[in-house]
C-alpha cells in the first residue's frame, strides 16, 4: 500500500502499531522510519530498473527532503506525544485532499513544461514507457527552486512522524515540477530511501529504533511493496487515489482520537 | 530506459533488502537454537529503542535482536553505498551535475548522524 500510494509503508505501519500493538509513538515512528528504507530500496529498485522512476529528479530532490527531515526529527524530540498524535493524524488526514481534489481528469499527461535553468543545468528530463496509455511519455522539470523548498517542508514532515511523507513529495514534484503522476510516484518512492536513512541515523544514534520492531515488520513491506511496484505501471492513475483515500483517513482519525 | 548508473543503483538497494530479510531469518534461527527462542518473545508494548553500543552486544550474545539490529544496519548501508556508487560512477563518466548532487548527499548524511549524536549528548 506505501509503494502503491507513494506514503512509504510506515505511514501505515506505525498507526498500526501504536493503536493496535500498543508500541510506544516514538519507538514506532524511529522504527517505522527505518521500515521505510526496506519499503523504498524494494519499490524504489524496481521503478529504477525498469525507467519509471528518475534518479537525477530523486536526488537532487533528495537534498532538501534529507535536510528537512534532520530538522523533524529535533522537533519530535521536543513535542509532547499528544500533539505528535494530533499532527500525526492532521498530516494523514490532508494527504490524500489534493489528489482528489485535483481539477480535470485523473488520468493525464502533462505536455513538457518549460524547464528553468537549474532543471536544464542539471538535466532534469527524461521519459518512461507508460503500460496502460501504451506510449512513450517524455516529460521535463521545472520551477526548480520551488519545488525544491517544498521538499523540505516534506522532509520536515517524513523526520518528524517518520514517515516517508511521499504524498507531500508526489505533490510537489506533480504540481510545481511538472512531472507525470507515475514518475512523481516511483521517483518518490525512490527518494523516501533517502530521507528515511537521514532520519533513520539519527532516531538510531537517539535509541529511538527498535531492530525487533524492524525485522518484524520488513518481510511484509518487503513482500507488499514488491507486488505493488509490480502493478503500479498498469493501474489507472484514478485506481492509486483511491487507495490513498481511504486507508489514509481511516489511519488519520485513529491517530486524531488518540491525541484528543 | 533506465541508465548502467540506475541499473546498478537498483541492485545495490535490492541486494540490501535481500541480505537483510536473510538475517532476520538468521536471526530467528540463532534465537531459536542458542535461546530456544526465548529472546524473541517479548511484550511488544514494551518495546524500546536499542543505541549503537547495545546493537553489538546483542549480536556478541548471538540474540536475534543483534541480527535484527544488522538489518537496520544493512538497510540504511545499502542506501549510502547507492549513493556512493552514483558519485563514483558519474566522476568517471564526467558528468558533474550528479556527481556533485550525490557527493552533497553524503554530506547531508553524514551531518544527520552528527546532529543526531549531538542531541544525544545534549
Amino acid at each position: 500500500m506505501g509503494a502503491i500510494t507513494g506514503l512509504g509503508g510506515s505511514a501505515i505501519a506505525t498507526p498500526i502499531l501504536v493503536n493496535y500493538l500498543g508500541v510506544p509513538l516514538r519507538i514506532a515512528i524511529g522504527s517505522g522510519i527505518v521500515v521505510t528504507i526496506a519499503n523504498s530500496s524494494t519499490s524504489g529498485a524496481s521503478y529504477l530498473a525498469r525507467g519509471i522512476a528518475n534518479m537525477k529528479i530523486g536526488y537532487s530532490l533528495a537534498m532538501a527532503t534529507m535536510l528537512g527531515s534532520m530538522v523533524g526529527v529535533l522537533i519530535n524530540t521536543l513535542l509532547p506525544v499528544r500533539i505528535l498524535f494530533i499532527v500525526f493524524g492532521l498530516v494523514l488526514l490532508a494527504a490524500p485532499l489534493p489528489g482528489i481534489l485535483r481539477r480535470g481528469s485523473s488520468e493525464f499527461v502533462r505536455e513538457p513544461g518549460e524547464p528553468d535553468r537549474i532543471s536544464t543545468a542539471l538535466g532534469l528530463e527524461g521519459s518512461y514507457y507508460d503500460e496502460s496509455r501504451r506510449s512513450v511519455v517524455s516529460y521535463r522539470a521545472s520551477n526548480f527552486l520551488i519545488t525544491f523548498v517544498s521538499m523540505i517542508g516534506a522532509g520536515v514532515i517524513a523526520g518528524l512522524l517518520g514517515i516517508g511523507a511521499g504524498a507531500f513529495k508526489v505533490l510537489s514534484m506533480d504540481y510545481v515540477m511538472g512531472l507525470p503522476f507515475k514518475v512523481s510516484t516511483a521517483t518518490s518512492s525512490f527518494v523516501i530511501g533517502l530521507t528515511a536513512t537521514s532520519g533513520g541515523s539519527q532516531y538510531l544514534v537517539l535509541g529511538l529504533v527498535d531492530p525487533f520492531l524492524v525485522a518484524l515488520l520488513s518481510p511484509g513491506v518487503f513482500l507488499g511493496s514488491y507486488i505493488s511496484s509490480r502493478i503500479l505501471n498498469r493501474m489507472k492513475t484514478i485506481h492509486l487515489r483511491i487507495i490513498f483515500a481511504v486507508v489514509v483517513w481511516i489511519l488519520a482519525l485513529s491517530m486524531i482520537l488518540r491525541g484528543v | 530506459m533506465p541508465s548502467e548508473v540506475e541499473k546498478s543503483v537498483a541492485s545495490i538497494l535490492r541486494l540490501s533488502v535481500f541480505v537483510a530479510l536473510a538475517l532476520v531469518a538468521a536471526g530467528i534461527a540463532s534465537s531459536l537454537i542458542l535461546h530456544g527462542g526465548q529472546d524473541m518473545v517479548s511484550d511488544i508494548s514494551a518495546a524500546r529503542g536499542s543505541s549503537v553500543g547495545d546493537l553489538i552486544s546483542y549480536l556478541l550474545r548471538g540474540e536475534a535482536k543483534g541480527f535484527f539490529g544488522l538489518v537496520v544496519v544493512v538497510l540504511m548501508a545499502g542506501v549510502v553505498l547507492s549513493v556512493i556508487n552514483t558519485a563514483a560512477a558519474s566522476l568517471a563518466r564526467g558528468d558533474r551535475a550528479l556527481a556533485g548532487v550525490s557527493i552533497a548527499l553524503l554530506l547531508i548524511l553524514a551531518m544527520s548522524i552528527a546532529v543526531g549524536l549531538s542531541s544525544h549528548k545534549g
